[in-house]
């Protein structure tokens, strides 16, 4: 019964032959891990691109250098790589990498659909990168692609030119789709299924977990941005009128529907980041983490709680009284949770033999940094406030908190954190501390401002504004641009850690690192823990349930 | 047991395991994607 699988792995077990058969035939979690992560990056550089010609054009009033069609072509182009091609992907390359040898697992439970995983990506972002050069461009409404913009002809492009780019768009984000849910079965299947004996849930690491939540968020929320597109397709090709007034659709319907999907995506991309600096905190304190059932809980519970506060993304809209309470108080409640894990994250430290590598410098800035983003996200969750704040700059400066000095800079600390163990050499620490301080002074350059932009009025997505808003669009440039720049530090010191660093990592790398990962060589080798380990509590990464 | 997973065989325990996990999940997704579609179909 078990011969087909007996073969392959069979097979698997040489070290793999050739480019072809390594790379593109790959079924082995760390080069499946690999290629995740290099896509993620050329993304975000890819991303970032669109995201300098959006600070280009603002930097002063007046149109100077593209088109307004253009424009919107470049915030909502620059939205969904970012989102679903630069920050997912890395969370899964890091994910793919580190949660078999965190649990002490020779691979994935599913090699072969992890490859496919990996493989639709590419061609789902050549699919959607590839409207930008249709005749009527790309879809412009913003990555959330409310019905009114994308139904009806925009006034952009004359109808003649109107192209197909919404049904690109949604069948990229379909393959998306697809993608993710098939890597949040392997991960569910591999952290339940493939364990080393002795590493009981409650003494996984904290990433693990995060991972585990995030993969539920995943599955319950990717159908329903695959039915929200499905309708939009729909509508503006097929006739059907689920958003279209016109036939008497409901626009707000699609808002819900979508939200329904995109408040638990925003959790997607800070949970596994969570779990990132609840791993890089402790090693740098020397320290167990303080509270881990408390930590495991609180993503549970953020995980839930994101379900139902979805409208907070809606009260400009016009919701029933009640609606606005329950959602405004609910979206309140999350403060909660998410204050246990900022309180942890401190009472770690607390005490602890601190040093400042890399890895923790971003992962102590991101604790300060996000927390400004959810203070910022509170603002916006009381709905009087809200009806000022919805739609101008303050909203563009809250996601941007939580999502680059959150989501990114967690991803910069995995990088740093674990590269040593995945190449088997050290990073340069003094470059990687310019790449930390640069990055960390010009992203609030650049961001910070836009909460007085905001606040002053200046709505999000428009490429030309008042003159009153100059002084502050021209600071947040200036700090766009050198944020940007700063990232070419980041790859350089990829680059030159994966191919050109003379100084070896230890094991260990990091003296105060726990947990089984850790135990291996630096590389691992490619097929490791083909024997499960022992796991020792002494070894477990930074504290669990027993503690 | 031990040197079937040391050869890089998962254990048999491990096989069923998974097949149940991943036959779990994809009814849930294949679940969820037929609400979302259905409601395409039932609501026009
Ligand atoms: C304390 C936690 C948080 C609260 C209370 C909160 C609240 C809010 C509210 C009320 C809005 C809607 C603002 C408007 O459009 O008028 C919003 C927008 C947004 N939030 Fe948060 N948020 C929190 C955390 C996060 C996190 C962790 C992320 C992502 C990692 C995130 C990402 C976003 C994004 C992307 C938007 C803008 C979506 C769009 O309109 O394009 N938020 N947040
Ligand atoms: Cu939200």
């Amino acid at each position: 019964m078990a011969h087909e699988a007996t073969h392959d792995l069979h097979d698997d077990h040489h070290e793999p032959q050739g480019f072809f058969q390594r790379w593109v035939m790959s079924t082995n979690h760390k080069d499946i891990g690999t290629l995740y992560l290099i896509f993620s990056l050329t993304m975000f550089f890819i991303g970032g691109s669109f995201a300098m010609v959006i600070r280009a054009e603002l930097f002063k009033p007046g149109l100077q250098l593209v088109q307004p069609y253009f424009f919107n072509e470049m915030t909502t182009m620059h939205a969904l790589v970012m989102i679903f091609g630069a920050i997912m992907p890395a969370f899964v390359g890091l994910g793919n990498w580190m949660i078999p040898l965190m649990i002490g697992a020779p691979d994935m439970a599913l090699p072969r659909m992890n490859n496919l995983s990996f493989w639709i990506l590419p061609f789902a972002f050549a699919l959607l990168l590839s409207t930008l050069f249709l005749p009527g461009g790309g879809p412009a409404g913003g990555w959330t692609m409310y019905g009114g913009y994308i139904v009806q002809p925009p006034a952009g492009p004359p109808l003649s030119l109107q192209t197909g780019s919404l049904a690109y768009a949604v069948f990229a984000i379909h393959l998306m789709g697809i993608s993710s849910i098939m890597g949040a079965i392997n991960i569910i299947a591999t952290i339940l299924n493939m364990r080393a004996p002795g590493m009981d849930l409650l003494k996984m690491p904290v990433f693990v977990w995060s991972w585990l939540i995030t993969a539920f968020l995943l599955i319950a929320v990717m159908p329903v941005l695959a039915g929200a597109v499905t309708m939009l397709l729909t509508d503006k090709y097929f006739g059907t009128s689920f958003f279209n007034p016109h036939g008497g659709g409901d626009p707000v319907l699609y808002q819900h529907v979508f939200w329904f999907f995109g408040h638990p995506e925003v959790y997607i991309m800070i949970l596994p980041a969570f779990g990132i600096v609840s791993e890089v905190i402790p090693t740098f304190a020397r320290k167990p983490i303080f509270g881990y059932r408390a930590m495991v809980y609180a993503i549970a519970c953020i995980a839930f709680l994101s379900f139902i506060v979805w409208a907070h993304h809606m009260f400009a809209v016009g919701l029933p009284l009640g609606a606005d309470i329950f959602f405004m108080y609910a979206t309140m409640l999350i403060a909660v949770p998410t204050g246990v894990k900022v309180f942890n994250w401190v009472a770690t430290m607390w005490g602890g033999s601190m040093t400042f590598e890399t890895p923790m410098l971003f992962a102590i800035a991101f604790v300060i940094l996000f927390t400004i983003g959810g203070f910022s996200g509170l603002m916006l969750a009381l709905v009087p406030a809200d009806f000022q704040y919805h739609d101008t700059y303050f909203v563009v400066a809250h996601f941007h908190y939580v999502l680059v000095t959150g989501a990114a800079f967690a991803i910069m600390a995995a990088t740093y954190y674990w590269l040593p163990k995945w190449t088997g050499h050290m990073y340069n620490e003094f470059w990687g501390k310019v790449h930390f301080w640069c990055s960390v002074v010009f992203v609030n350059v650049l961001f910070f401002p836009q909460h007085f932009l905001g606040l002053a009025g200046m709505p999000r997505r428009i490429p030309d504004y008042n003159v009153a808003f100059a002084d502050f669009n021209m600071m947040s440039s200036i700090g766009g641009f050198l944020f940007g720049a700063s990232q070419l530090i980041f790859l350089g010191v990829i680059v030159h850690c994966a191919f050109f660093s003379k100084k070896k990592a230890t094991d260990r790398v990091w003296e105060g690192a726990r947990g089984l990962e850790w135990t291996l060589s630096s590389p691992p080798p490619h097929h490791s823990f083909t024997v499960p380990p022992v796991v020792r509590d002494e070894e477990l990464a930074h504290g669990h349930a027993d503690d | 047991m031990t040197s079937r997973v040391a050869c890089g065989q998962q254990s048999q325990q491990r096989r069923t395991g998974v097949r149940r996990t991943v036959t779990v999940l994809a009814i849930v997704v294949g679940v969820f994607y037929l609400l979302s579609f259905a409601q395409i179909l039932l609501m026009k």
